[in-house]
């Protein structure tokens, strides 16, 4: 799938209650709306992310350096809103074939089924990527977040202690989840 | 960070392998680029398999020289008598991973098992320490048992097991083994040490 490809990708989804969401590779003009979507994010939510969405810079940057090819980025838009933002991270070299997705809900857009339509588009776009896997690494204090990628058919594969340090310098467990596109091939 | 910094562009160690030989220890420097060239010209079919860059491209070797960054990855480079032994790189990590760091290490044929791969880790869990890293990793195609084994003499657990994580050049795919080594003891909630 070549990137001029993915800048027309477009799926409308309806969630459970009928609401029409547009899903959409993110642009350099979406810094507007994600920063708007990540002030909604409440202490709880940052604490366990990567990067403080919080900070505009960080969207700001997000967007000043879309690059398809490395990070496929889908917004999920009702109307002019972001509600959601999810990532697919394509890896390199020896990791060619494997993928590594993050996800953002807004608050009152979870436990709607947007997380599981935004994550089978991910999905549908790395199998045309010719992905064999997809990652998922969560910390496991996220028991729901957890259940929510098994439902969806990611499995357990371990658990790295002590990986994840949260911003006071207290460590967490990191659960590894994969999802695989293809079964591997066996040599019978 | 700044201090740990200019303690490692001055890092200098110089340590006897077991069969007497004196091997320099210090950071790569941007003019290494044709003795790291040298170096990884005698890699193997066998070596480049298990790597995750082709590193007898000599780009590869370029890249590295012209882009080095210490804060973010040290390099250590192994020299006798000017000519490289051996490479070893931390990566720090960063963001929720700052604590942890992750090595590679590549040490020349005819300088295996004679005591230069545990001198080149030694190095780097010192200067690991120094920076105040809580961990390393080192991740390792599950097929090469004997270096599992060496990073596990080396005081490294074997973590977990990735099936299929690693693809080499052909297409095939292999598990990943995640070793760690802990540089501080593990704390209980109450700050006391407790058992992995």
């Amino acid at each position: 799938m070549q990137p001029e490809q993915i800048t027309t990708y477009r799926n409308l989804v309806a969630l459970k209650d009928g609401v029409q969401v547009l899903l959409r590779p993110m642009t350099a003009n979406d810094c507007r709306a994600l920063t708007d979507l990540f002030a909604s994010a409440s202490d709880e939510d940052v604490r366990y992310l990567r990067d403080n969405v919080r900070d505009p810079a960080v969207p700001k940057g997000w967007c000043e350096s879309l690059d398809y090819r490395r990070v496929l980025p889908l917004m999920a838009l009702v109307k002019d809103r972001a509600v959601g933002q999810a990532s697919l991270h394509f890896g390199s070299g020896p990791e060619r074939h494997i993928g590594k997705v993050r996800i953002f809900l807004a608050r009152d857009f979870r436990g709607r089924g947007l997380g599981t339509r935004t994550l089978n588009a991910l999905t549908d776009l790395a199998r045309k990527h010719d992905l064999h896997a997809l990652v998922a690494e969560i910390v496991t204090d996220q028991a729901r977040v957890i259940r929510a990628f098994e439902d969806i058919g990611f499995l357990p594969c371990c658990t790295f202690r002590d990986y994840f340090m949260l911003r006071e310098g207290d460590v967490r467990d990191v659960a590894i989840l994969m999802l695989r596109l293809r079964e591997p091939g066996h040599e019978f | 960070m700044v201090e740990a910094t200019v303690k490692i562009e001055t890092y200098r160690e110089l340590v006897t392998l077991r069969n007497g030989i004196q091997v320099l220890l210090r950071p790569m420097a941007s003019d290494d680029c044709q003795t790291l060239v040298d170096l990884f010209a005698t890699a193997t079919d066998e070596d480049v398999r298990y790597l995750r860059d082709n590193i007898r491209d000599p780009a590869v070797a370029r890249g590295w020289c012209d882009n080095l960054d210490y804060g973010r990855v040290f390099p250590l480079i192994a020299v006798v008598d000017e000519q490289a032994a051996g490479q070893a790189t931390l990566h720090f990590g960063c963001g929720p991973e700052r604590h942890c760091g992750k090595v590679r290490i590549f040490v020349a044929r005819d300088f295996r098992r004679r005591g230069l791969g545990s001198r080149m880790l030694s190095a780097l869990i010192d200067v690991a320490r120094g920076h105040g890293l809580q961990f390393l990793m080192a991740e390792v195609v599950s097929d090469q048992a004997s270096v599992i084994r060496t990073f596990m003499h080396a005081g490294f657990k074997l973590c977990f097991t990735l099936q299929d994580a690693f693809m080499l050049p052909t297409g095939e795919t292999r598990g990943v083994a995640t070793l760690k080594l802990c540089l501080r003891p593990p704390c209980d909630e109450f700050g006391m040490p407790t058992e992995e």
